[in-house]
């Protein structure tokens, strides 16, 4: 009975149903709740689309993978985890990367919440300067021009 | 992607467009484009609170929105938390402060190269109060606090008192109340054949002024902690190690009072009774270097500050 693997089916805004491992689930703080407290064998997640779930699913997939059959040798899989992490966010455009931190807010999947957090900050990061940033992530300055010469002034030394 | 640099390319290059065409163009642009509604504020926060102090200070004229969020209280004590402890070191050259931030853990590529580097102007008067980095904050000689992060200084106020100046001694101390998430200074003046002593306290950023502390009013007693004694090895006490303080992790960090061209320091730590050593050799190979024609290295004190958090706090 143990041994057998529970597979709970996850089921997207758009209908996309996915069948995963408890363990799987688990991962993601709100799903653990929500499978505790109503253990019906499918749940619809009705604020993440099909596109997005699966990303979060392959996610979870292979990080629940990584801490079990991890072992001793936790070190190098950490290594290996790290280089799957990188490839995973790599191709990916931003307002995936967008969808994802919301999802991954939503629920509450703290690891993937920092990796996609972190890859914006990357991107902003990479941005020469703060024409390109709004640029890149489409925000809209409200500061008059006075008002952003006296900001860019007032963090001149931040510039060099 | 490159189409759509074109696109902006044509439209600064053709000013005598119509308002109205070039309006039309740009929303169309924003609707392949993700919108910054998509990120709700508290994950804004989030994102900003990953990238370093110098692109937070840097980007605060993106917009309204991360200018204000970069300068909540709770955004800088939260940033201060996140922020992986440093190694700080300044020194003197050709009358200017040269101030590093190293890691005080290996780089992922084993090299413990600085994180930042930067110098400072007329600093001929700064002198190290406490030789302590409380919270980021550095208290300086003259009642003067220094955030290297920022590479802001601050005189503070001094306290109105009743003591003419030539009749006391001050001994001032800066702190860090994790309740109120507030730096406080400490100042203790000793007046009087009977060395009175009368404690005055200042929070830092809190819109007020010096206050004194009574016996009854606040229930403060005054203890001071000191560092613990270390007995050296015999091998460390021949390289001229000083005992400079202890990491997050617990370990005693160690490093000389002076440098020619290298130097390194040694973090032991005493439960495991292991040592690692960190040797930071060509730092100075950039700009300072480049201003040391035709001088002939020379020993230069450096002062280490460990388990340096990067601060936002505004001075």
């Amino acid at each position: 009975m143990e041994n057998e693997k529970k597979m709970i089916t996850l089921k997207s805004s758009d209908d996309v149903t996915f069948e995963v491992e408890e363990a799987v689930v688990l991962e993601s703080q709100f799903l653990s709740h929500l499978v505790q407290d109503c253990p019906a064998p499918e749940h619809k997640i009705k604020e993440v689309t099909g596109k997005i779930l699966s990303k979060v699913v392959e996610y979870c997939e292979k990080h629940v993978v990584v801490v079990v059959d991890g072992g001793d040798s936790s070190s190098s899989s950490g290594d290996d985890l790290k280089k799957w992490d990188d490839k995973f966010i790599k191709e990916m455009d931003l307002s995936t990367v967008y969808d994802l931190i919301a999802a991954a807010n939503y629920l509450n999947i703290q690891a993937l919440l920092d990796l996609m957090c972190q890859r914006v900050a990357d991107v902003i990061t990479a941005c020469k300067d703060h024409k390109e940033i709004r640029e890149t992530l489409g925000i809209v300055s409200d500061y008059t021009a006075e008002e952003e010469a006296e900001v860019l002034k007032e963090n001149e030394w931040a510039f060099d | 992607m490159r189409v759509f640099k074109k696109k902006v390319l044509s439209r600064n290059h053709q000013p005598w467009k119509k308002k109205k065409r070039r309006r039309r163009e740009e929303r169309s642009r924003d609707d392949d484009k993700p919108q910054p509604n998509h990120i709700p504020i508290d994950l804004t926060v989030e994102i900003l609170s990953r990238l370093p102090a110098k692109s937070i200070m840097r980007y605060q004229c993106v917009s309204k929105l991360w200018s204000s969020i970069t300068r909540l209280p709770s955004f800088i004590n939260s940033f201060t938390s996140r922020a992986s402890p440093r190694l700080l070191l300044t020194f003197k050259y050709h009358k200017k402060k040269l101030v590093f931030s190293f890691p005080q853990n290996q780089n992922t590529d084993g090299s413990y190269s600085p994180v930042y580097s930067y110098h400072m102007e007329n600093t001929n008067y700064d002198r190290y109060l406490q030789w302590e980095s409380v919270q980021g904050l550095i208290l300086l000689y003259g009642l003067k606090i220094w955030n290297p992060s920022l590479r802001r200084v601050l005189t503070l106020p001094r306290p109105k008192g009743h003591i003419p100046t030539s009749l006391y001694t001050r001994k001032s101390y800066l702190g860090y109340d994790p309740l109120e998430g507030k730096h406080k200074v400490l100042s203790l003046y000793y007046y009087g054949s009977n060395n009175f002593v009368k404690p005055m306290i200042l929070t830092l950023g809190a819109q007020e002024s010096w206050r004194r502390v009574t016996k009854d009013g606040d229930g403060h007693k005054w203890t001071r902690q000191c560092l613990p004694g270390v007995r050296f090895s015999r091998e460390w006490s021949n390289n001229h190690m000083h005992f400079k303080g202890i990491t997050d992790a617990g370990e005693l960090v160690f490093a000389p009072g002076s440098f020619v061209d290298s130097f390194r320091i040694l973090y032991f730590d005493p439960r495991r009774n292991t040592t690692r050593e960190a040797l930071f050799k060509g730092f100075m190979d950039d700009e300072f270097r480049r201003s040391d024609d035709g001088v002939p290295n020379y020993e230069k004190c450096i002062n280490v500050f460990p388990n340096h958090m990067e601060s936002l706090v505004s001075l």
